[in-house]
């Protein structure tokens, strides 16, 4: 009988048990709020919050009061926003600009793959791809690949010229949602491996260098073999307006990487 | 805490080795006995504009428990800064400590 008590004691306090995770996530999310504490000194104050934790679980306080007292000695994050702003006002435009072109990026990145993914649908009309001043940057075999839908009127409907615009602006829309989130540092538990690239500087520039020049590899590779239309404009026309397009997402990524922070330096300066 | 001093004092425990903001706040309590009772988070903006400034460094580094701290260091030019800052303190410091005598505080 005691043993059973004991048991069913057991169950009753797992069931009761603070969610210190969930605390600590519900208060990073409050720091998220001000504007000027940016992720770096978040993750700071972040570390602060959960070494006070482990002090006063040390002294045999629980997870809870131990949660409560070190929210409480980090202060207010409202009062530490303010303090912030003062440090420096810059700060907070520089940030917000960062994301600006983050977000701009990845719309450009994510507009490029979805016009490549209606050209591989629409394989039923390839004179639309005539039509297109752009070249496509991608070989025609990849036109091959999907089979033919059934049926024709909803085909017609679906790759009219005006809903390719209506379906380009609605793929927008989860990216700029996403990217929102992001920069309000929700969303942080699936998207942490997108840290990777805007650790420092030089990583995101390796990056995305690497990316651009594969890009431009085969951008190139289908603008040398372009021949102008009668009708169309003539190919040097075309050829330029091609490269012109890949200056804003090279600005784009100029930027960035210049807003970043400067962080992991591996050897500071030491008196 | 008053902000004239937490600039020395910081750059003080600096120059005794590099550190992170949470043993900071705990060496400045132990040190003045619990008389000096900073609110943790106040700790950081002043941190972050002794770097501002080009005093201090900081990096972050992984600690023996495998939790990731930004650490910081005193630089030359902080170590220049605290220099002249402990002559001033220590002429406020005498100047008050003879007035005081001349006319000790009767309670």
């Amino acid at each position: 009988m005691a043993d059973r008590s004991q048991h069913l004691e057991q169950i009753m306090e797992n069931q009761t048990r603070y969610d210190l995770n969930a605390a600590i996530e519900s208060w990073r999310q409050e720091l998220a709020v001000q504007a000027s504490l940016t992720a770096e000194v978040r993750r700071e104050l972040e570390t602060h919050l959960r070494d006070a934790i482990a002090g006063f679980q040390q002294r045999g306080l629980n997870d809870e009061e131990s949660f409560w007292l070190a929210r409480r000695r980090v202060g207010q994050p409202q009062q530490l926003g303010e303090e912030f702003v003062k440090v420096d006002p810059a700060k907070i435009w520089r940030e917000r600009i960062l994301w600006a072109a983050i977000i701009l990026l990845a719309i450009r990145l994510w507009s490029g793959i979805s016009s490549v993914a209606w050209a591989i649908f629409h394989v039923t009309t390839p004179h639309f791809l005539n039509n297109y001043y752009f070249v496509s940057p991608f070989p025609d075999w990849v036109r091959f690949y999907l089979p033919l839908p059934s049926n024709i009127d909803l085909y017609a409907l679906l790759f009219s010229p005006s809903s390719r615009i209506v379906f380009n602006f609605l793929s927008l829309l989860p990216v700029l949602g996403i990217a929102l989130l992001l920069s309000r540092g929700r969303l942080n538990k699936g998207f942490s491996w997108m840290q990777f690239f805007f650790q420092s500087r030089r990583r995101f520039l390796f990056v995305s260098a690497t990316l651009f020049l594969f890009y431009f590899l085969l951008l190139a590779n289908s603008l040398l073999r372009y021949e102008s239309q009668p009708n169309g404009p003539s190919a040097t026309l075309v050829i330029m307006a091609n490269l012109m397009s890949l200056l804003y997402p090279a600005i784009l990524i100029a930027m960035i990487a210049w807003l970043l922070p400067a962080q992991n330096r591996k050897t500071p300066k030491r008196a | 805490m008053v902000a004239a001093s937490a600039k020395p004092l910081l750059l003080s425990i600096l120059a005794g080795g590099e550190s992170y903001g949470y043993e900071i706040i705990q060496k400045v309590r132990a040190l003045s006995g619990g008389q000096i009772e900073w609110s943790d988070g106040m700790l950081y903006p002043v941190l972050h504009r002794l770097e501002r400034d080009g005093l201090i460094d900081s990096e972050w580094k992984e600690a023996d428990t495998g939790r990731q701290r930004k650490y910081y260091f005193i630089n030359s030019d902080g170590r220049k800064i605290l220099k002249t800052e402990r002559q001033q303190w220590l002429t406020v410091h005498n100047t008050l400590s003879k007035l005081w005598k001349i006319k000790p505080v009767t309670i």
